[in-house]
């Protein structure tokens, strides 16, 4: 095993890790559902590089990944959610995630995202929470980078405009 | 990271969605203890070449298969007696010449006067 390799990987997944983390709790608006996600995600990509060599771009890979695996685990937790509220089920320790959606503030700029163009909002998490860059997030859309550009600008006015309003529902 | 002039909902959306370093260290932790999935790829091509031996092995049962012989044909005698007949409700009745019929079954034994025709049970396939 090259020891460059272990190393780079290495910083490559501390740098990557939290903002896919962040991502991926934003797309599945749950912290360990989101924990679970990214970790799959980095897992992937440690895989990929240990027995592939480093992708072309570790971001891209990454976030294609948790993008995928985030509409799943939404698609999930839509089904498995009303029967753990029926049965009262609760996680044993605290849960952050619970406690950050408790806050106004936090409240306020989920619903005004809620209210954005899915497409535009894809877009806006990626490159705003994930810090992916243009190109890369273009690659994770499929699209061309003039067109993430241009969503993630309408989307950053969209939401700056619902926020200033104080809109919520 | 952006210089558009809305960049501050970047802000807002990162502080709203703040991750706890606890989290990122676990999943950062978990990532990089990760080992290889070599056993998902050997089983996977374990499978493919059973699959392959398998399908050689049925190949070759059907290729080396016994070729179906047609039944051989016994054909009469040169000096035997042509009889021709004609079936009647699933019976082939046969005219037979000359004095007498033989008549053999189990046990028995009997000569009897042609009466012009007789019954000829057949076994077998009728040409």
């Amino acid at each position: 095993m090259d020891v460059h390799l272990d190393v780079d990987l290495d910083a490559t997944i501390r740098d990557v890790g939290p903002r896919v983390l962040r991502y991926a709790v934003a797309r599945t608006g749950d912290l360990s559902a989101g924990e679970d996600v990214a970790q799959e995600s980095l897992e992937a990509l440690v895989r990929h590089w240990r027995q592939a060599g480093p992708p072309e771009s570790a971001e891209a890979f990454v976030f294609s990944i948790a993008r995928r695996r985030a509409v799943r685990a939404v698609i999930r937790r839509r089904l498995w959610v009303p029967i753990e509220q029926a049965f009262g089920r609760r996680d044993g320790m605290p849960n952050p995630e619970t406690q950050a959606v408790a806050r106004a503030e936090h409240r306020r700029v989920r619903a005004a995202l809620a209210r954005l163009p899915r497409h535009e909002r894809e877009a806006l998490l990626l490159v705003a929470l994930g810090e992916v860059g243009t190109s890369e997030a273009a690659v994770v859309l499929g699209l061309s980078v003039s067109a993430v550009k241009m969503r993630v600008h309408r989307a950053r006015k969209r939401l700056a405009a619902d926020l200033e309003d104080g809109h919520d529902h | 990271m952006t210089t558009e002039p809305n960049a501050h909902v970047d802000e807002t959306l990162r502080e709203a969605y703040a991750v706890d370093e606890a989290a990122a260290d676990r999943v950062i932790g978990r990532a990089l203890a990760a080992r290889p999935r070599h056993v998902g790829r050997t089983r996977l091509r374990a499978s493919l070449a059973l699959a392959a031996v398998g399908l050689s092995a049925g190949l070759v049962a059907w290729l080396s298969r016994p070729a179906i012989v047609p039944p051989a044909v016994v054909m009469a005698p040169p000096a035997a007696t042509q009889l021709s007949g004609s079936f009647v409700d699933g019976v082939l009745i046969v005219p037979i010449p000359g004095d007498g019929v033989v008549i053999a079954g189990p046990g028995r034994r009997e000569d009897r006067p042609p009466d012009g025709s007789g019954i000829v049970f057949v076994e077998g396939d009728v040409r």
